[in-house]
């Protein structure tokens, strides 16, 4: 009796541990298929790669198209800021043009002023000449004066040579006069004395007259090279004052 | 007031060649410059004219005295070189001719002074009498050269170039002779 009840328990347990299983295998059937079911719904990958490449393109296309935006609204900022940069630039520049061009003819009236002064005392020094000549006009009239004072000279030295063949003369008839022309014979030889004292004098004067000839004359030259050297350096002084009034034209045009 | 040898040298090369440029003759035919520190005694019956020419510049002057024997061989040159016939007799027309020929030598030496002192000047030749001559000390150069010149053996002049130089300066300058390093035909005596 043990023995059955032994195997009748056994069987029950069985019974029990069976009835386990198949609940489990009940529930493990329902998963499969619901993942059956899950399975059967799902796309085919040939079509999931079809769809993710349409996305793809489409994503790719909407990047595209937000990049595209992006870089017009950036392109247009910098548009925008580079436009008021140059507008400004070129308020500032022609604030700065119109100052310069101020200054500019500022400084042209004052050099046009200084040039104008510049070119009348040019104009005046280029009279130098005129002042040179009036040097050679006093400067012939001295000479004259000192020719003629050589003639005179000469004149007064031809009077003394003939003194002195007249106390000569004397000299020779006081001897003939013998005794009697002693007295006159000293008279001869102090007349003869005097004679060549004024005659050396003469001669010295004339000596005097070449000396005041050859310094008068060489200064007179020293003043007339000294003139012609001045009117050169006042013509390139010309010249150059021109080049600078050609120059300040010139920048006035090219502004 | 000096000048030195360098500038004593330039002085001598510049009226050398002046001289030769301008003597009338090619430069082939025989211009005889002789080099003396004073000038010779001249004979009491030689009758004999003395032309006078200045070159300045703001630190010296070039005084350039040139005595001419008025002889029948010089009125024949300077008929020559005036290409005018002159009368023994006219001696304005002599003096004439002189002062040219004196205008053309000096001028060359101006020009070729004139590169190293830009504004040099000349004046125009003066006549005075032979005798004026004697007394070039009064002008107190700082150097005085006579250039006896003799052209093709007959004519003959000097010429007496004193350089005064301005108070406390030493003139000292070369000029560039490379360019007239051919014009070297005559003869040069140095003393």
């Amino acid at each position: 009796m043990l023995g059955s009840l032994g195997l009748l328990c056994a069987v029950l347990l069985l019974a029990l541990c069976t009835r386990r299983m198949r609940r489990g295998y009940q529930r493990q059937l329902a998963g499969y298929d619901e993942m059956v079911t899950a399975l059967s719904a799902r796309v085919p990958t040939e079509e999931v790669s079809a769809r993710l490449a349409v996305l793809s393109a489409e994503r790719d296309m909407l990047l595209q198209k937000k990049l595209a935006q992006q870089e017009a609204a950036h392109a247009q900022a910098l548009l925008r800021g580079e436009q008021q940069g140059m507008s400004e630039r070129e308020q500032s520049l022609a604030r700065l043009q119109d100052e310069h061009a101020r200054q500019f003819e500022q400084l042209r009236s004052a050099m046009l002023r200084e040039y104008t002064a510049f070119q009348s005392d040019i104009y005046l020094l280029q009279d130098m000449i005129r002042t040179v000549e009036r040097w050679h006009d006093e400067m012939q009239a001295i000479l004259v004066n000192n020719r003629h004072l050589k003639e005179q000279n000469e004149g007064f030295a031809r009077i003394v040579k003939n003194v002195v063949m007249l106390a000569l003369n004397a000299s020779i008839e006081a001897a003939r006069a013998g005794e009697h022309g002693r007295g006159f014979a000293v008279v001869a030889d102090g007349v003869r004395d005097l004679a060549l004292t004024s005659a050396k004098l003469a001669q010295d004067y004339r000596n005097n007259l070449d000396k005041n000839d050859l310094v008068t004359t060489t200064t007179f030259q020293d003043m007339q090279a000294c003139g012609n050297m001045i009117r050169t350096a006042v013509f390139g002084l010309k010249a150059s004052s021109d080049k600078i009034l050609s120059a300040i034209e010139t920048d006035v045009k090219a502004i | 007031m000096s000048v030195t040898v360098q500038a004593r040298e330039a002085f001598d090369w510049v009226f050398d060649k002046s001289i030769r440029e301008n003597c009338g003759y090619g430069l082939d035919e025989p211009c005889v410059i002789t080099h003396m520190n004073a000038p010779p005694t001249l004979l009491e019956n030689e009758s004999h004219q003395l032309v006078v020419l200045n070159i300045s510049s703001y630190v010296f002057r070039v005084v350039a005295l040139f005595d001419f024997a008025m002889d029948s061989a010089t009125y024949t040159h300077l008929e020559k070189l005036s290409r005018t016939p002159i009368r023994q007799q006219d001696k304005q027309a002599f003096l004439d001719a002189c002062s040219e020929w004196v205008n053309m030598i000096c001028g060359a030496v101006n020009r070729s002074l004139s590169g190293r002192f830009p504004h040099a000047g000349m004046s125009t030749p003066f006549a005075l009498e032979s005798s004026c001559a004697q007394y070039c000390s009064l002008l107190n150069p700082s150097w005085t050269r006579v250039f006896a010149v003799e052209i093709n053996q007959s004519v003959r002049y000097n010429l007496n170039v004193c350089v005064c130089v301005a108070n406390n300066i030493t003139l000292d300058f070369n000029l560039d002779q490379s360019m007239h390093n051919d014009v070297s035909s005559g003869e040069l005596e140095l003393f």
